[in-house]
């Protein structure tokens, strides 16, 4: 099969979506091959930039950049490239009707938000979708906490017992209420997707326009689990708004997150408008590399092999959790191209014996340069047209920093952005 | 070290000199593979070592080939003092138990039980009472090991189980509560629902609000210890914030704040992962460390509630 | 029972849940993860089945979306393969699971009488009584078979040579397909072997509780096509359903069949096809001198047992690639029909809800026909959104052929 494509993208979370928007905005043709559905199936709805650096509360994540240590991605990308990623994602979910926005301090100057989580919790996030009244988070006085019977993962009274727990929060009035579940009993526990996808249509939403219609005008800000729809859609959110007179905040959840869906939504859908093809249920295997390129990448398909070739490549592979990087006793190593990754032989000194500690392993990857491209040792580029981008990049923890999104975000688009020049540039060899 | 899942159904034993890595036992839907054995100072001593792990799979390896591919849950260890007259150390020392009348010794009625194990703690009852009652003059026979603890649950009792618990979970819930299967009952019966908190391990919110509710019960950890909470496959992702939720909305306390128990509850669990951290169990863990810390923000609550 | 697939795999993430579509459709279903790797660690005891297992469709999509490689649908299946060690199927799931038996016995009797007896109305409500749903599309019999049609084709004398496995479908419903299949291949250089030898792929077989004579199958075919295979000819399929039998489920079902006779994976045929354009053996070059063919709009359906192959969709591709076609990619997940679910009585209603973006889709999409690989999803899209449907190869014959 002699097809050729101008980037091959492996991954289909935050960064490997990126990425290929990026390319695929450049003018690319774009492949992308994915394993599963990606992170954003079942991770939340906002994007974390920056929530902690040196171990303290990031309320301004611009000024905390300089915090970082150097080869921390958003470091080695400099801030004006992090700000042209995030412009880039904004624009393109402006495009598609779904706005994310940082809040703003009072001076004007973007800030992270503090989110409430269904552990009653609260978690520095950073951009947020414009459904997302972050002012009344901070300015409500009355406060009700609403779930629905049936939703395991979230009990109101564990949200408003640890949430008073917050200076910032305790001297609000709490109200808790339980909606009836619209499914009755079941067989199969409900989540709270199960509710987001009855909100998505105008008729089996009632319920719940129907359940918070009581409540209206009695509170300054209604908490509820996310369960205000499963896709990028600004008219459910302005019907539940409606009903319920007053700023609606879904928490933060455990998977199914249902915030992510709806970003997975609205980037698939601005992927399609180019030329782009997904291929599902592979996994790759290895690389092919001639001299300082690397020409094709050999996935497992169905059992059996295939071979994708190339002109650029960006690995965005979801580190431990993804795949993308293989642990074995005494090794470490990345799945696609096998780039080996120093560890020490005894795996107890991968961990700290803390569970919140800064641990070795949060922070192992591939060694990268400002292109995103894979350095070895002595900081040689390793091949011209190879990126990597997201969590199977060293030098950062997203658990701890609450950076997540914004590194897939930001280390995405410029691996995307890079992948499409050095696929122009293979073109014209 | 415990294996994710059951792969025999058979307690398999190597024979060899008494040794490290003697046996694969099936426990419910796990494997454990054990033992290592090194000798300490310190009755609090039980950290696992990578390289006890490692150890134990080479040897586990002739008796099934395939056990390296078998997904790792955790590691455990507990210690345990040895009776060693005369001295004998490590593998000699002898793993039996020891019942010791120390009029021996000059000291007129007492009785010592030293060693033994679990498995053998009924049979260590019996001997030390009959050395007893033999002092006391009583020659009635034991009937100790005639007598069940705990009464087989009847199939009636299963049959009113069977519409509030998950099919697949009943009789191993049925094992494991005892004489508290009736309370758990009641307590299924009397809720709206009976929705399971942990799914790895079937546990439903019955049998942990009874637990729960009794006055011993003071942390995740204690309900753990009565029902298997958090010993599965995820070793505690989604059920921690279950059973903190669930005991939040009916008011059931446990000695820390939810936050602090289930900081607590996580760390224990992460005790027995680290040895182990590669595989499967590493991105199970990377999912845990994404849902507590990434999107819980457990970690900053520790510092940022009650401040 | 082969050897189990141990669950290992399953980190409890939920991905597979978000995107079964039969989960989605009705919470009676306990979802993939709790019925696949959750539950296998406790069957490995040898506890009692959850009552819900049926409703596993087999569609796949927990598969596809799984990110860590669990076989979900095949450790469902095998657990309904036990299941039906002490729940005998019934006489409705004999006859969804022998489609192609039943048009052997059948043969006989004209297509016409056959038609009228199995979709009048009367024979529909004994159907329904039985459990094959009366709303359901049931496809009416060919007046001859794909294969019995085939021995009357002629073929150019080409050198090289493919075997073309055609399914049940196109077998006995279908023929028309097939022959577009041929008549493309030929087209391509190659002579088209269909061999007598060949059954059902046992999927039907699988999905309703007859294991035993799925293995039967597949040791047939394993065998029959062993003998190609290792003469070095290509075998390729229409159906994806059957392709993936032959790739992923046969091997993980019965390992010690694969092990014997070699496992052979059938190529995707509109595969095949585009490599031929590739490689310049098939001209998409409009024949003969009506140039000016209307422009045809489309709307293409990807079959889910054809997302599960990892090799993207070959044929969307290749609809792509022809003069005066545009296709618009449905991007609808599943039709909801899983091969025999969607016509089962207490199945029929989950199967239209599943579906209804897709026929959405397909009604609202302005096209002027519907396109996919998979017949039953055909059989389906037509059902559900009234749009005519087609396999992709027909449309590359409407296209291109001399009229």
């Amino acid at each position: 099969m002699s097809r050729i494509v101008d980037v091959l993208v492996v991954g289909s979370g935050m960064a490997g979506l990126m990425a290929a928007l990026t390319a695929a905005e450049q003018g690319r043709s774009v492949q992308l091959l994915t394993t599963g559905m990606g992170s954003l199936a079942i991770s939340g709805g906002s994007v974390d930039f920056l929530g902690y650096a040196d171990g303290r509360l990031a309320a301004d994540p611009w000024q905390s950049l300089a915090l970082l240590p150097e080869d921390h991605p958003y470091r080695l990308l400099g801030t004006e490239s992090v700000r042209s990623a995030f412009q880039f994602f904004a624009d393109v979910m402006e495009r598609q009707h779904w706005p994310m926005h940082p809040a703003l301090a009072q001076s004007g100057a973007p800030r992270n938000t503090q989110l409430p989580t269904i552990m009653g919790t609260l978690k520095p996030s950073y951009l947020l979708p414009a459904s997302l009244d972050a002012q009344a988070l901070t300015s409500a006085k009355r406060v009700l906490v609403l779930s629905v019977q049936g939703l395991r993962d979230c009990r109101t009274a564990l949200v408003v017992s640890q949430l008073k727990r917050y200076k910032s929060w305790a001297d609000r009035e709490f109200s808790q209420g339980l909606l009836p579940s619209p499914f009755g009993e079941t067989h199969r526990a409900i989540t709270a997707l199960d509710l987001a996808r009855l909100a998505d249509k105008p008729q089996s939403r009632q319920w719940l326009l129907d359940a918070l219609a009581p409540h209206a005008g009695k509170y300054d800000l209604i908490l509820i689990p996310p369960l205000c729809g499963s896709k990028a859609n600004p008219e459910t959110w302005q019907a539940i708004n409606a009903a319920a007179g007053c700023p609606v905040v879904e928490m933060l959840s455990i998977p199914p997150g249902v915030g992510g869906l709806r970003l997975r939504d609205a980037l698939l859908h601005a992927l399609h408008k180019h030329n782009f093809e997904m291929v599902e249920n592979t996994t790759v295997l290895r690389a092919e590399i001639s001299g300082k390129s690397c020409t094709a990448l050999v996935a497992e398909a169905s059992g059996q092999l295939r071979r994708h070739a190339a002109r650029a490549f960006v690995a965005a592979t979801g580190g431990i959790l993804g795949g993308g990087m293989t642990l074995e006793p005494g090794k470490c190593w990345d799945s696609v191209f096998g780039i080996d990754i120093t560890v020490p032989q005894d795996v107890a000194q991968w961990s700290e014996p803390e569970i919140f500690g800064s641990h070795l392993f949060s922070h192992m990857g591939v060694g990268v340069d400002r292109e995103m491209r894979p350095v070895d040792a002595a900081a040689a580029v390793r091949w011209q047209n190879v990126f990597f981008a997201g969590r199977s990049l060293g030098g950062y923890d997203y658990a701890t920093e609450k950076s997540g999104h914004g590194v897939a975000i930001a280390t995405g688009w410029q691996a995307g952005r890079m992948a499409a020049a050095a696929a122009g540039a293979g073109e014209n060899q | 070290m415990v294996f994710n899942h059951r792969f025999t159904s058979r307690v398999v034993n190597r024979l060899h000199p008494g040794s490290d890595g003697d046996i694969f036992v099936p426990h419910g839907s796990i494997t454990i593979l054990g033992t290592t054995s090194m000798p300490t100072d310190r009755p609090d001593d039980t950290t696992p070592t990578s390289e006890e792990v490692l150890r134990l799979l080479k040897i586990g390896e002739p008796l099934f080939p395939r056990v390296k591919e078998y997904r790792i849950l955790r590691a455990f260890a507990g210690t345990r003092p040895l009776y060693t007259p005369g001295n004998a150390a490590g593998r000699k020392a002898s793993r039996n138990f020891h019942v010791m009348d120390h009029a021996e010794q000059g000291l007129d009625g007492m009785v010592s039980i030293f060693g033994g194990k679990l498995t053998t703690y009924r049979l260590m009852g019996e001997r030390t009472t009959d050395k007893v009652c033999a002092k006391l003059g009583v020659t009635a026979p034991c009937r100790t090991a005639q007598e069940a603890i705990v009464p087989d649950p009847d199939e009636a009792t299963l049959s009113r189980a069977a519409k509030y618990f998950p099919v697949q979970g009943i009789k191993l819930m049925a094992d494991r509560m005892g004489d508290d299967l009736t309370p758990v009952l009641e307590h299924a019966e009397k809720a709206d629902s009976n929705p399971l908190l942990c799914e790895c391990e079937m546990v439903s919110l019955a049998e942990i609000a009874c637990v729960a509710n009794d006055p011993s019960t003071h942390s995740l950890t204690d309900i753990r210890l009565r029902t298997r909470l958090g010993m599965g496959t995820c070793q505690g992702t989604f059920c921690s914030l279950r059973t903190v939720a669930a005991l939040s909305e009916h008011g059931v306390s446990l000695e820390f704040s939810a936050t602090d128990n289930v900081r607590r509850f996580l760390q224990e669990r992460w005790g027995g992962l680290r040895p182990a951290l590669w595989g499967m169990q590493a991105r199970e863990m990377e999912l845990g460390r994404a849902v507590y810390a990434g999107t819980l923000n457990l970690d900053g609550a520790a510092h940022e509630q009650d401040c | 029972m082969s050897v189990r697939i141990n669950p290992d795999k399953c980190i409890a993430c939920t991905t597979c849940v978000v995107h079964c579509p039969v989960a989605e459709a009705t919470p009676k279903f306990l979802g993939p993860r709790m019925i696949g790797p959750a539950y296998e660690r406790f069957r490995l005891l040898g506890l009692t089945e959850d009552p819900s297992l049926h409703y596993c469709a087999n569609c796949k999509n927990c598969d596809i979306s799984c990110p860590h490689g669990v076989p979900v649908s095949s450790l469902n299946m095998m657990a309904r393969a036990d299941q039906f060690k002490t729940h005998s199927p019934g006489l409705r799931d004999w006859v969804l699971g022998h489609g192609e038996l039943m048009a052997k016995w059948l043969r006989l009797i004209p297509a016409a009488l056959k038609n009228f007896g199995m979709l009048n109305p009367v024979t529909r409500s004994v159907l329904d009584a039985l459990g094959i749903d009366k709303r359901a599309p049931l496809p009416a019999f060919a007046p001859q078979t794909f294969r019995q049609l085939m021995r009357h084709v002629h073929q150019p004398d080409h050198k090289r040579s493919v075997i073309f496995y055609p399914g049940c479908y196109v077998d006995v419903y279908d023929p028309r397909t097939g022959l577009d299949m041929v008549w493309a291949i030929n087209r391509a250089g190659y002579k088209v072997i269909v061999p007598d030898e060949l059954v059902c792929c046992g999927l039907p077989m699988v999905a309703n509780g007859f294991w035993q004579h799925a293995r039967a199958n597949a040791e047939h075919n394993l065998k029959a096509l062993g003998q190609w295979r290792d003469a070095g000819l290509p075998v390729v399929t229409g159906c994806p359903s059957c392709a993936l039998m032959f790739r992923v489920d046969l091997p993980e079902y019965f390992p010690d069949v694969a092990e014997k006779y070699g496992a052979c994976s059938l190529a995707d045929a509109q595969e095949f096809l585009l490599d031929a354009v590739d490689s310049g053996d098939l001209s998409l070059a409009v024949d003969g001198k009506h140039t000016n063919l209307p422009d045809l709009k489309l709307i293409y359906h990807a079959p889910c047992h054809l997302r599960a192959q990892g090799n993207g969709l070959p044929g969307l591709e290749l609809l792509r690639r022809l003069d005066g076609v545009t296709v618009e990619n449905a991007d609808a997940s599943c039709c909801g029909i899983s091969g025999s679910y969607g016509f089962k009585k207490e199945k029929y209603d989950i199967a239209q809800t599943v579906g209804a973006e897709l026929f959405a889709k397909v009604r609202e999409s302005g096209a002027q026909a519907a396109v996919s690989e998979c017949g039953t999803c055909r059989v389906q899209i037509t059902h559900g959104s009234g749009k005519f449907s087609l396999h992709p190869v027909s449309i590359l014959r409407q296209r291109l052929e001399a009229r």
